[in-house]
């Protein structure tokens, strides 16, 4: 997210300045943990769509777990219409995990959004899909394993698969739990190797070595960070890299995705609230659910990198990307 | 005379339809042209776009990975075009998929690619298939030729049959009448009842005539004062005269029965083809049974009860008449029929089927045993190949026009006037079949249809030719022969104008045959030669080479083997019945189709048997070989039964 903006919303929090009261007279508290990404302008214009002007509350843990309880207590005193949390941990802070009985500690009574969850049932935010029968419900972004996996296949055959993750980031550990089930049924090998907070460099350069056929970048917030890093390290070394998320391929150079734009998986979310806001539906009756259309991204500098190009019958669906500037 | 009516009015029809297929021929492959030319833009456009796109994108032209197996996949979705090609601005050649023949006809194109800012960057050809068009306008020729043949038929029957009613058999009649009034015996009448026209009137004319001399005899008798026993014995030895309602004549009947047969079984027919679609409309009860079982359950239904039917119609049908008969069972089969227009349910349309199953058992029958009745023994193959031939040309006509007619009016709407023609079948049974003579009725006991299962002429004759006969038609050619023509590649409708050769070569070649197996006289000889030509022909089709053709030949060898022995078989049985066992002929033919059904249930899983083991040539020599042993096997039993005795 542009410091910029940061600053300035920043500013409005510090500055204790009511945030202009709008229409509704509804609050939506949005808790972010690394700024605020297209899931969140997606959500704010879908529920601007849906012709709800809520009062809107940002507050960003910045990459710091640590700062979350202090925000869960906000959330008990200003009491919003709706919570919105980014991600697993986010949500994991404000609402716990749904065998937890801890009393008092989470917020059961107020409707919670999460959004770029990857795996909602692994991490325990609900139990089934279909429903949470809580006060939670939300949006996944993650394309099914299997799908990434076959076109990861269609480019390059795999016979190892790297996999880079951070020790901190519930998400990955689920998902390379998934994974190592899936190598099992597909003949392959898969290679994990993690590392703590910001320091990849060790943990990358280990994977380099064992020299996989390509290089998946999970929904892992740490990894997201730094692809940029992982990503020219990787392809340098002739793997070609893969990301679960969009902004790595945009933004870092990773070189293939299959992927939920942000902005979609936002807009999406604010369809559930609106069902929650202006519909008065429980959230525990909404099912969670992912969009059913997924992108196909190619990084075409990256290709040309790494000499790699898909086949033509990926390239006639996928979007070429350039890396950013 | 009626036969030169007749090809003159086959050679008429051929004639326009011919004429109408030449003129709009060159209609057609005009109006084709534009439309393969839009195919093929279509295709290269579509390629040339995803080139454009990819090189928009940065993928550089010459590592499009898959380029070939995408250009193939196109190709299999476009089987007119017969090549594709990519060359960069020099004319290199980059990616290629099919054969190029660099034949420029209608539908080669090349298209140029352009990226943004109008630059050249690749070029894009296609070429068609030359004999695409070709074989598009063979197919449609053979339509029309099929369409051709069923209203031949079907003329041809209507034809005999108003030939047969208004001029054939009372001419006949009037022949033999005169015939025996010149001969001195006056006492026959024509029957003119419900004779129209130019021969009803001649008939009579000369019936007036006739009673006068009766008449006058009897009057000359009267004036005499004397009985007849007093007239010189040598005028009565050499006149004959009697009483008014004497002896009616009604010429030739036999050929008067082909026309409501036809029609029933052309009506019956008409739901042949969509019948597996039709009830897979239904609701199918969930009892366990897997679907496909249960969709074909009405033709099992339908075979079964048919052949159950078989004997005991044959012996009912003996009681009270084959005009009573014939017209009953037509009267069940419309009921039936009816019934199946109403129904909606599966086991509602069991019990549908089954109705129409007895009717039609009945009609079969009593057909059959109407030909024996009528037939002179030296006649009796040709009789019984007017039988088969209405029969396979009643079938073949009405499974070919009911598809069509299912296609344009529905189902229901076909049920319904499979159910009228049927039910004006008993109209025409009534009308003008002749007044049948109950024959003696013999119960059908169980010793009666033992004696018919002790019969060994009849016995071997069923086992060694009918039932090889039947494995042919139901193993090979309604089992075996669609699987070949569906994995050797041929299209449906090639595969259904095979299958048809069946039925043609019956039709055209039966009517021939049987005439000279009655002239001479050597019927087994004709079972016997028939089972070596279907063996024959279809052992050399094992060792052919896999196609259509092949095909073709082995579905024609056992369709020649059948017209050479078909109706001698079924006269041999009437015969066998009527002059050794003492056994009611309808009673034997009604046994003899019922083990004849053994053989038909068999074919399947013989067939099955064969092609699981040993393959297609497996089918083809199994099925030969047993044709060939059957009729060897035949013919010993027969030389030593019969001794010295001509069959």
């Amino acid at each position: 997210m542009n410091p910029g903006r940061r600053r300035f919303l920043s500013s409005l929090l510090v500055a204790g300045l009511p945030i202009p009261a709008m229409t509704k007279g509804l609050t939506v508290y949005m808790l972010l943990f690394r700024g605020v990404t297209d899931a969140e302008k997606g959500f704010l214009a879908g529920l601007a769509e849906a012709g709800l002007h809520p009062t809107v509350i940002i507050r960003d843990c910045d990459r710091d777990a640590k700062k979350l309880p202090g925000f869960v207590d906000e959330i008990r005193h200003l009491r919003p219409d709706l919570i919105y949390a980014f991600g697993t941990t986010t949500a994991l802070a404000v609402v716990g995990r749904e065998d937890e009985r801890t009393h008092g500690r989470f917020i059961r009574d107020l409707p919670l959004i999460f959004n770029i969850v990857a795996d909602p049932v692994g991490a325990g935010l609900t139990g089934a899909m279909t429903g949470s029968g809580r006060n939670v419900t939300g949006v996944t972004h993650l394309a099914p394993l299997q799908s990434q996996l076959a076109v990861m296949r269609q480019v390059k055959k795999i016979k190892r698969l790297g996999f880079i993750y951070s020790r901190g980031e519930k998400n990955s550990g689920l998902i390379l739990a998934t994974l190592r089930e899936q190598s099992r049924q597909g003949g392959f090998e898969v290679i994990a190797e993690s590392f703590a907070a910001d320091e990849v460099g060790g943990a990358l350069h280990g994977l380099i070595a064992r020299a996989p056929d390509f290089l998946y970048l999970p929904s892992d917030s740490s990894v997201i960070v730094q692809a940029g890093e992982i990503c020219a390290a990787s392809h340098a070394a002739g793997i070609p890299t893969f990301s679960a998320t969009e902004e790595p391929v945009r933004q870092s150079g990773a070189f293939l995705g299959l992927v939920t734009p942000y902005f979609t998986a936002g807009k999406f979310a604010a369809y559930k609230a609106r069902q929650i806001l202006a519909e008065g539906k429980s959230p525990g009756v909404i099912p969670i659910e992912s969009v059913t259309r997924f992108q196909l991204l190619v990084n075409i500098d990256s290709a040309h990198r790494l000499d790699l190009y898909p086949p033509v019958n990926l390239m006639r669906f996928a979007e070429a990307v350039r890396s950013s500037a | 005379m009626h036969t030169r009516l007749l090809y003159f009015s086959i050679a008429l029809l051929l004639l326009v339809a011919i004429g109408f297929t030449l003129a709009t021929l060159p209609l057609l492959s005009r109006a084709a042209t534009p439309l393969l030319e839009t195919k093929s833009r279509t295709v290269g456009l579509a390629i040339a776009n995803t080139i454009g796109k990819l090189v928009t994108a940065g993928v550089p032209l010459h590592r499009f990975a898959g380029m070939v197996s995408y250009m193939d996949e196109l190709r299999a979705h476009n089987t007119e075009i017969s090549y594709l090609a990519v060359r960069d601005t020099q004319g290199n050649l980059l990616y290629e998929s099919g054969k190029a023949t660099g034949e420029k006809t209608s539908g080669y194109m090349v298209l140029s690619v352009f990226a943004p800012g109008k630059k050249l960057v690749a070029k894009v050809l296609v070429e068609q298939d030359p004999r695409y068009i070709q074989t598009k306008l063979r197919d449609v020729m053979l339509d029309a030729l099929t369409v051709l043949l069923i209203g031949t038929i079907i003329a041809i029957e209507l034809m005999l049959f108003i030939n047969t009613t208004l001029l054939a058999a009372p001419l006949d009649a009037v022949d033999r009448v005169l015939t025996r009034a010149s001969a001195g015996d006056f006492r026959y009448r024509i029957n003119t009842a419900g004779k129209l026209g130019e021969v009803g009137a001649l008939g009579k004319w000369l019936n007036d005539h006739l009673l006068e001399i009766n008449a006058r005899f009897q009057s000359s008798l009267d004036r005499s004062g004397s009985s007849d026993a007093t007239v010189s014995p040598l005028t009565l030895a050499r006149y004959r005269f009697c009483e008014a309602g004497s002896i009616t004549e009604s010429g030739d009947q036999l050929a008067i029965f082909r026309w409501p047969f036809f029609l029933l079984v052309f009506a019956e027919a008409l739901s042949v083809s969509f019948l597996p679609r039709f009830v897979s409309s239904f609701p199918l009860p969930d009892i366990g049974i897997p679907r496909d079982i249960l969709v074909g359950s009405p033709i099992s239904v339908f075979m079964l009860t048919w052949a159950i039917a078989l004997p005991f119609a044959g012996t009912w049908s003996d009681g009270v008449g084959r005009r009573a008969s014939l017209a009953a069972g037509a009267g069940m089969t419309a009921f039936g029929l009816m019934l199946c227009f109403l129904a909606n349910s599966l086991v509602f349309f069991l019990l549908c089927r089954a109705i129409v199953a007895i009717g039609y058992a009945l009609v079969f029958v009593s057909a059959q045993s109407y030909v024996t009745d009528h037939c002179p023994p030296e006649r009796r193959t040709q009789g019984m190949s007017m039988f088969l031939t209405s029969f396979f040309g009643g079938s073949l006509s009405g499974a070919a026009i009911g598809g069509i007619l299912a296609d344009h009016l529905g189902w229901k709407a076909t049920f319904g006037l499979s159910a009228f023609l049927a039910s004006s079948v008993i109209f025409f049974v009534l009308r003008f079949l002749p007044n049948a003579q109950a024959n003696e009725t013999r119960k059908a006991g169980w010793a009666e249809f033992k004696a018919v299962l002790g019969n060994k002429s009849i016995m071997s004759l069923t086992l060694f030719a009918a039932i090889p006969s039947k494995i042919s038609l139901t193993g090979l050619l309604y089992f075996a022969m669609p699987l070949y023509l569906l994995q050797y590649g041929a299209s449906q409708a090639m595969g259904g104008r095979v299958m048809m050769a069946y039925g043609m070569a019956i039709i055209l070649l039966a009517p021939w045959f049987s005439r000279l197996a009655d002239r001479w006289k050597n019927k087994l000889g004709f079972v016997v030669a028939g089972g070596i030509l279907a063996g024959a022909g279809l052992f050399i089709c094992a060792f052919l080479p896999s196609g259509w053709e092949t095909a073709l030949i082995g579905v024609a060898s056992i369709g020649l083997g059948f017209a050479i022995s078909g109706a001698p078989q079924l006269s041999m049985v009437s015969q066998f019945a009527q002059h050794q066992g003492d056994v009611s002929p309808g009673l034997a033919n009604g046994v003899f189709r019922l083990v004849e059904r053994i053989g038909s249930a068999l074919g399947p899983m013989v067939a099955g048997l064969l092609l699981a083991l040993y393959g297609f040539g497996g089918v083809f020599v199994g099925i030969g070989l047993l044709n060939l042993f059957g009729v060897l096997m035949l013919a010993a039993i027969h030389s030593r039964l019969s001794g010295a005795k001509q069959p």
